[in-house]
Parts: structure tokens; sequence; C-alpha cells
């Protein structure tokens, strides 16, 4: 089992900072994670959004790739319908090249749409682009010479050079429906799951469907977690950044939500800590008490990747270290040992 | 008056280094540079070139933000019709926080038509293009939000954040050979990238568009400059790069119908020598040949290629030293224009 950290670089307005502070913050704490033994750091993206929330997720990496020598760089995810899906392999290629080949690219649908109507493209064209867009992306990263007509995309004669240093190259695909899941399979890329578990269910029986093992893919979700000793302390503490992501989060999905439990969401937008807290939607607790909710996700899914917050938006990058090292201490080799043992049974 | 260094992070099949190599190289070579006390970094894009030339300049800069702290970091040149404006904004205002404030975007047209086919962009447009662009990617550096409607771009409730750290907005400098990019510069750019004709050009279009004419700020390509003690074997061991670089540019300005490095490729070091634009000498050489360029051509800012594509970064050191030793301070402390 790996273990992953998000990075969104969000910096809002009551607990700002100046950006430059901020993003050095986030980089030395990167560098510190890979020290600590951290498998990955993934960077998200948005746009338009007033914190800054990251919105260009291979630039960051390009900075991060720069900064550390052997941890796992990926997206999750970047929102491939909102790119030239050549422009995003190429870039995706240069960073595996700065990276000497530790990029992780997972790409998603995106569903906000401020976001496309900022960027000019009809929210109707968005599962076109996304499925033209993989296409493209699996074909230039395998760093074959090739032309594509579609509908949404024409080139001609075209080569990402250089090719990403990988191959063949790391390609995910985020998932919350049935139809993303089974697209996924399709392009047959690892999953990064954002929905149910009857989410992956979907693409493990798609991918069997077309004669494939599904353990041979990988699969990542996210699982929020907090080592800390004294729940109360760290809920007083981190409660209200944590409210403060999870209730825009649900004010997007809700506002435009493909799936009908989005709309329930909404709440989320006025939720106060302790509702979060009630709701159980972070694990807070010991080494122990964290270690065994992992251990019960991954008796319900098969994950290879865990993923989790690494600073809250607005958080102190260094009051978050705190946990982030008792999980590398105290959880992480608990976990691994797990993993191992287990990975002989049937 | 600053000097910078032009990267292209080109391996070319005789380069015994793999790509990952040469971007590893090609980072350590910039820290180099910034400790030697160059002043600006500039990064080079193209599309689709076997050797791999950069065509990511955005994440390189990052990268290069990450591992330097002094140093102007510019692009020189992005080639605007294949990037999307408020994508570019992002991007751009991102180097700026990660550098702190260290972040030139230069831009221009491009020219190669097989970047226009493969990406599917229609060659004929990418003036009125790039005007569009330029007006996106200043607005959204500027402006808290506002709607486009143009003939390329129709956009709807931009909001563009982060916003860049430099205030009111990082430079833009504008690529040009021809007399339509010269105008659209003094439109709207804060300086030109450009060659010792344009920069006549560059003032009186200045003055045309009612800007001062004197305080035009230019950034000038210099002949690729190569400082050695011995420049009759400097000459010798590097002919394979060099050949190799300018025979491309040659073909590809050629193919372009933009011929300014002639119809017909260089056929050997001796006609390299007697027609092509490189100042291979000792530092008392360069040292004269610049400073009668200097008067000629007057510029805020010079740069020339870093590293002789196939020539491994590290082997690659030498010229960049004397030039900072030798040449660097006869011309420090000098005015520019």
């Amino acid at each position: 089992m790996k273990f992953g950290l998000v990075y969104d670089f969000r910096n809002p307005e009551r607990w700002r900072r100046p950006f430059p502070e901020l993003y050095a913050a986030l980089l030395e704490q990167i560098q510190e994670v890979e020290r600590l033994g951290y498998d990955a750091v993934f960077v998200t993206e948005h746009h338009f959004i007033d914190d800054g929330y990251c919105p260009s997720p291979l630039v960051a990496l390009g900075a991060i790739a720069a900064r550390t020598s052997r941890i796992r760089i990926g997206t999750w995810v970047a929102l491939l319908s909102l790119y030239h899906p050549l422009r995003l392999a190429e870039d995706a290629a240069v960073v595996d090249q700065l990276s000497g080949g530790r990029l992780e690219l997972g790409v998603g649908l995106g569903y906000r749409e401020e976001e496309f109507a900022g960027f000019g493209i009809p929210l109707r064209h968005r599962r076109g682009r996304m499925e033209e867009g993989v296409e493209v992306l699996k074909r230039a990263l395998a760093g074959e010479r090739f032309s594509f007509e579609g509908r949404h995309f024409h080139l001609r004669d075209v080569r990402v050079t250089p090719p990403p240093c990988q191959q063949p190259f790391p390609l995910w695909l985020a998932a919350r429906s049935p139809v993303t899941a089974r697209r996924a399979a399709r392009f047959r890329a690892d999953l990064m799951l954002v929905g149910p578990p009857s989410v992956y269910e979907e693409y493990a029986a798609a991918l069997g469907a077309q004669g494939e093992d599904p353990s041979r893919y990988r699969l990542l979700g996210l699982l929020a977690w907090a080592v800390s000793d004294d729940p109360e302390r760290y809920w007083a503490e981190a409660g209200p950044h944590f409210a403060y992501t999870a209730g825009l989060y649900g004010q997007w999905y809700s506002q435009r939500g493909d799936l009908p439990e989005d709309r329930e969401w909404r709440q989320w937008a006025t939720w106060s800590p302790e509702d979060f807290r009630r709701a159980g939607m972070v694990l807070v607790g010991t080494p122990e008490q964290v270690r065994d909710g992992i251990l019960a996700a991954r008796r319900v899914l098969p994950y290879d990747y865990i993923v989790s917050w690494a600073t809250l938006p607005g958080q102190d990058p260094k009051r978050a270290m705190e946990s982030l090292e008792l999980f590398a201490r105290k959880v992480m080799p608990a976990l691994r040992a797990a993993g191992e043992s287990s990975e002989g049974q049937p | 008056m600053k000097f910078g260094l032009w990267y292209d992070f080109r391996c070319p099949p005789h380069s015994p280094l793999s790509w990952r190599e040469t971007c590893a190289q090609t980072l350590e070579h910039i820290r180099y540079a910034e400790e030697l006390g160059y002043d600006d970094i500039w990064l080079s894009e193209h599309h689709f070139i076997e050797d791999g030339y950069l065509p990511s300049l955005l994440p390189a800069a990052a990268a290069v933000a990450a591992v330097t702290s002094r140093v102007t970091i510019g692009t020189n040149i992005l080639l605007a019709p294949f990037h999307h404006p408020v994508r570019l904004a992002e991007e751009s205002a991102l180097v700026d926080i990660i550098s702190g404030g260290r972040f030139l975007l230069g831009l221009a047209v491009g020219y190669r038509r097989e970047e226009f086919a493969g990406f599917g962009v229609p060659r004929q447009k990418r003036g009125a293009m790039t005007e569009e662009i330029i007006q996106i990617v200043l607005r959204c550096w500027t402006e808290d939000e506002f709607d486009f409607r143009g003939q390329f771009y129709r956009l709807q409730g931009v909001r563009a954040t982060p916003k860049p750290v430099q205030r009111p907005r990082p430079e833009l400098w504008v690529g040009a050979l021809g007399p339509a990019a010269v105008r659209r510069a003094a439109r709207y750019a804060d300086g030109i990238i450009a060659g010792p004709e344009q920069v006549a050009q560059f003032a009186e279009a200045l003055a045309a568009e009612g800007r001062n004419g004197d305080r035009a700020r230019v950034a000038l390509g210099l002949p690729w400059l190569y400082v050695t003690d011995d420049p009759e074997r400097a000459w010798r061991e590097l002919y394979p790069h060099l050949s190799y670089q300018i025979n491309g540019y040659q073909r590809w300005f050629s193919e372009a119908g933009q011929p300014i490095f002639g119809t017909e490729p260089y056929a050997d070091l001796e006609d390299l020598q007697a027609r092509g634009p490189y100042l291979v000498g000792t530092p008392e050489q360069v040292r004269e040949a610049l400073a009668q360029l200097f008067a000629q051509a007057p510029a805020e800012r010079y740069f020339w290629w870093a590293i002789p594509p196939g020539l491994p970064p590290r082997e690659a050191v030498r010229s960049m030293e004397l030039f900072a030793r030798q040449v660097m301070p006869h011309f420090r402390g000098r005015q520019g224009p």
C-alpha cells in the first residue's frame, strides 16, 4: 500500500498569507514529506476560485520535480476537458523527464460551469473532449508519431518530444460514476476513485468483460486522516479549515452535479466543523486508530494508493506537519507490514 | 545592461546523454549561471522536433524558479498561438509566484509550418490570434473579472487566480522579426525581443503609438557567442553541434518563407565561419566585437545560446565562465539606453 498527499495550494481570504510565502512553505513541506518516506504528492486543479486554488498542476509539479528526487509526483486530477490534450501530453512528458520518470498523470472531466465558460468551451462538449482527449493523450504519451481527426481536435503528423521517460506511461482516469468508470476500463487506465465503492465494482467488472485482470490495475482513493492523541484539540484547530474546504466542494457539486446524490452535498456548505466531525468525514485518532481505519477501508476496496490532504486551506503548514510526521513514523510502517503479509494471500 | 543565457533542452541523436540526464544537467548549468552572475535565464519553445526541443516552457520555468533565487526567468520565445490564453496567464502567474516575482513573459507568433499543421491552428491567422491572446493575458493578470468577445476567443466570467506577484503585472515582451510584429510590440509590450535591424523600427513604431520612442526597451539575441582560450580548437570541437543547430534553423526559416539564415544550408566549417552567425573568440576578441555591437545596437538585455545542442551541459561551462569572469566585468556598470 502506498501513501500520497494532496496539495491544492489554496489561500483563503480569512487566513491569507502572501502567495510566494505559501508556495515556499509548501514546497519545503513536500521536501520534508519526501524525507519522511511518503510515496507520492499529488496536485489538484480548479480555476477562478477566490482563494487561488491551483489552476496549473503541471507548473507546480515542475517546481516540485526540481526540489525532490525520489517521491512520485502526480495530478489528482488535471481537468482534461479544459486542456488541449496534446499540450497536456507535452507538459506531462517534460515534467516526467525533469523528475527522472516520477510522474503519475491523473485526468478527469471537470464539472464547474464557470470554468468552461471562462475557457470558452461549451459544457456540452466536455464528454466529447474527454473521449478524444484520452485517446490523444494515450497515443502522444506512448511517444508515437500520429495524426488525429476528431470533432474537437485535429492533429497532423505530431509527436511529443521529448517523450515521457516512463514507458508505458502511467495514466489514471478519475471516476465518480458508472459511465466514467467504464471509460477508464475501456482506455485501460488506472483508477482514481472519487465516488462510492460501486463505481470501482463497475470498473472492475468492465475490465473483466474485456478479459483483463482488475488486480493488474491500480486503484487510488481519498481517505482524509489526521493522527492526533487529542481529537478535541485537532478539531478545534483544524475544524474550520476542513469545514471551509468541504463546504466549497459541497457547493460546487450541488451546483453542477452529475449524480443524484450530489444535490445532497449542498448541506456541506452550511455544516459546522462539529457536523463534519459527527459525520466521520476525517479519520482522526491515535496511530492505532488511524491504522485500523485504513485497514478497514482496504477490506472494502483493494486500494494501492490512499491519499489524504497534506495541509488544509489556510492551515499553518508547520502545524500540519505534526500529524504528517506521526503518520509517517507510526502508521505507515505498520500498514506496510500489514500490506506485505496480506499480499501472499488469495 | 543585462546578460542572459538561452536554453532549449535539446538532446540530438549525437548527444551521449538521455533526455533525463540532459534535463538534470541543464538545471545544474542554470544554477551555475546564476552563481556566475548572469542576469536572465531564457527558455525557448518548439514542438515535434525529434531532439526534444523544449515544448513546455512554463513547467520548465517553474523548475528553474525552484532551483534559483535571483535570476529573471523569461520565455524566449513562447509561441502564443499554441497556448490557451487563460491557461497561459494562469501558468505565468504561478511561475511568477513560485519565483517570487522573477518571471518575464516573452511571446511571438511562431513560424514553423509543421507546428501549425500539427496543432490544427491556421497559420495565416497567427498575428490576429496573438493579438487577442495578448489582450486576454494582460486582462487575466490585472482584472478581477471580465468577458471577452473576439474572433478566436469568447470567454465569459474569467476570474483568473491567483494573480501574479509583480505589480502591476509581470513584464510582457514581444518577439518581432517583421514590421507587423514590431507594431504589435509597440502597442502592447514592455519591450521587444529582436535582432539589431528591429531596434530603430521599434522606436519609430512606439512613437507612432504615442509612446516614448526614446524609452524603447530591447532584448537582443547575439550571434552565438563562445568564449575560449583556443578559438581554432573550439571551432573544430563545436562544429558538429553548431552545424546541427544552424542548419536546423536555416531549414525551418526557409520552409516558412523567411530565409533569415539564407536559402542554402551551411556546407562545412569554412562556410560556417565565413557567413554563419557565430562569434567564437578569446575573451579579448569577444570584448572588442561586443563593444562594437553594443554601440551599433544598444539594448537593455543581451542573450545567446547557453549550450551547443549535443554537447553535454556539464562540458559546456568553460565559455560561460570565461565570459562571466573576463568579459562581463568589462561592460558592467555601463548604462543601457
